[in-house]
């Protein structure tokens, strides 16, 4: 699971608080950095897409703390360094195994070869 | 009613597209070139969702956009992710990503398994949730009216052969073969009288669609679905019709199919969807197939 995905996973048990889903809380045992190659233009487009503070989050938990700002600068699409930095975090740290965790209800989802498990039960949706 | 559909699909679809993940090699199967041009259609840095992915057919296609992968059968999402790509497991019904995120969704050959109007109706709405105002949704469903011949009846099980003749087990097997045993297992469904469901119990009536069951007689063996001994349910008790014959040297899975006579799929959508507006509706390769665009709701 890249960070990009988590970025837009939520939780949808039954009964949570409008967003109450999002952001799920990552405890990973088993983590891969992997090089992918690098397109500027692609990850300019993404940026707007993100959740800027769970992306540092999660990034963060993951003991790979991004060097990024807490918002991008206005001039981002500019800044390859930045974009870098942004490929980096979103496209080339994995999560294999772990558990994804519900921030209100507490339901913890599977990792398992880096595929989320995220089924809920009929009496959970 | 909605538990009883559940467990139709739980029983005629997860299950056994579960039995049949090592052998339904989507390889083999030619992916549609108008979804492909959908994919390469999108801008670059967008992203997509391929919800019921199987084991990613479509996944690889575009380098300029994020692709996401799901599917509720495990094995299948695990042969998608050997292949390098980003996929989940979830159910189509409940899918776990935040409103209003994704740029493009495909639902390809997914909506024509779900056993009720309603829980058709629910499925594309999901979809419809995930999608940014402006993005496009593409839908293929089984289409009732095939250019050379048509379903008898709406509902229907689909004979698929896991075990094509000329494959040892194990092996994958040559495009060529799949793509006659996909057309024959079609051929099965399309050629055979349905048997038409007796009477009319109260747990009958309560799930929406009358199931006919199409039946090959020399067929071989029909792999029981698990749960099957249920009385009282005239849905349960046609699935129990089914006999396996002693001579049958393969055996056969039957999934489940609502195929979509022309203008179901629209009118599901004009009537019951209002976010999503059909943008273009065509019929390729015995699929009714539909691209809709997603608007903005006001609220007076």
């Amino acid at each position: 699971m890249k960070l990009l995905t988590h970025n837009l996973l939520s939780s949808h048990v039954r009964g949570l608080r409008p967003g109450g889903g999002f952001p799920l809380q990552i405890q990973a045992s088993e983590v891969r950095v992997r090089p992918v190659p690098f397109n500027a233009a692609f990850v300019a487009r993404l940026v707007p897409r993100l959740r800027w503070a769970a992306l540092l989050e999660a990034a963060e938990s993951l003991g790979h703390p991004s060097e990024l700002p807490p918002e991008p600068a206005a001039d981002y699409e500019g800044d390859e360094s930045f974009l870098r930095r942004v490929h980096h975090i979103l496209l080339e740290v994995e999560v294999l195994e772990g558990v994804l965790q519900c921030p209100d209800s507490g339901r913890r989802f599977p990792i398992s070869r880096g595929i989320p498990n995220m089924l809920l039960s009929e009496e959970e949706a | 009613m909605d538990k009883e559909a559940s467990q139709l699909e739980r029983d005629h679809i997860h299950s056994v597209y579960e039995k049949i993940a090592p052998c339904f090699n989507d390889a083999c199967y030619k992916a549609w070139p108008k979804v492909q041009q959908f994919i390469s259609e999108q801008e670059r840095g967008s992203l997509i969702a391929d919800i019921g992915c199987g084991n990613g057919k479509y996944l690889h296609i575009s380098s300029q956009v994020y692709k996401l992968g799901c599917d509720y059968c495990f094995p299948t999402v695990e042969s998608a992710r050997s292949e390098g790509h980003e996929v989940t497991v979830c159910h189509s019904l409940c899918l776990p990503y935040r409103s209003e995120c994704f740029d493009a969704v495909l639902s390809i050959a997914v909506i024509h398994h779900f056993s009720t109007e309603e829980r058709c109706m629910r499925a594309i709405k999901e979809t419809a949730r995930i999608l940014r105002v402006g993005g496009q949704i593409m839908i293929y469903v089984w289409a009732m009216e095939q250019n050379r011949r048509r379903f008898e009846k709406q509902d229907v099980f689909v004979p698929w052969n896991p075990s094509p003749p000329s494959c040892s087990s194990g092996e994958p097997c040559p495009r060529g073969v799949q793509k006659s045993i996909l057309h024959k297992d079609k051929e099965l469904a399309l050629n055979q009288p349905c048997h038409k469901l007796d009477g009319t119990s109260e747990k009958e009536l309560a799930v929406r669609r009358q199931l006919k069951i199409d039946h090959h007689p020399k067929q071989g063996a029909f792999c029981q679905p698990q749960n099957e001994r249920r009385p009282g349910s005239s849905l349960q008790r046609a699935v129990s019709e089914r006999t396996p014959t002693t001579q049958s040297r393969q055996q056969t899975w039957l999934r489940y199919h609502h195929v979509f006579k022309e203008g179901e799929l629209a009118e599901l959508i004009d009537c019951h969807i209002p976010e999503l507006y059909i943008t273009q509706s065509y019929f390729d390769h015995a699929n009714r197939c539909m691209i809709a665009e997603k608007t903005e709701m006001w609220k007076i």
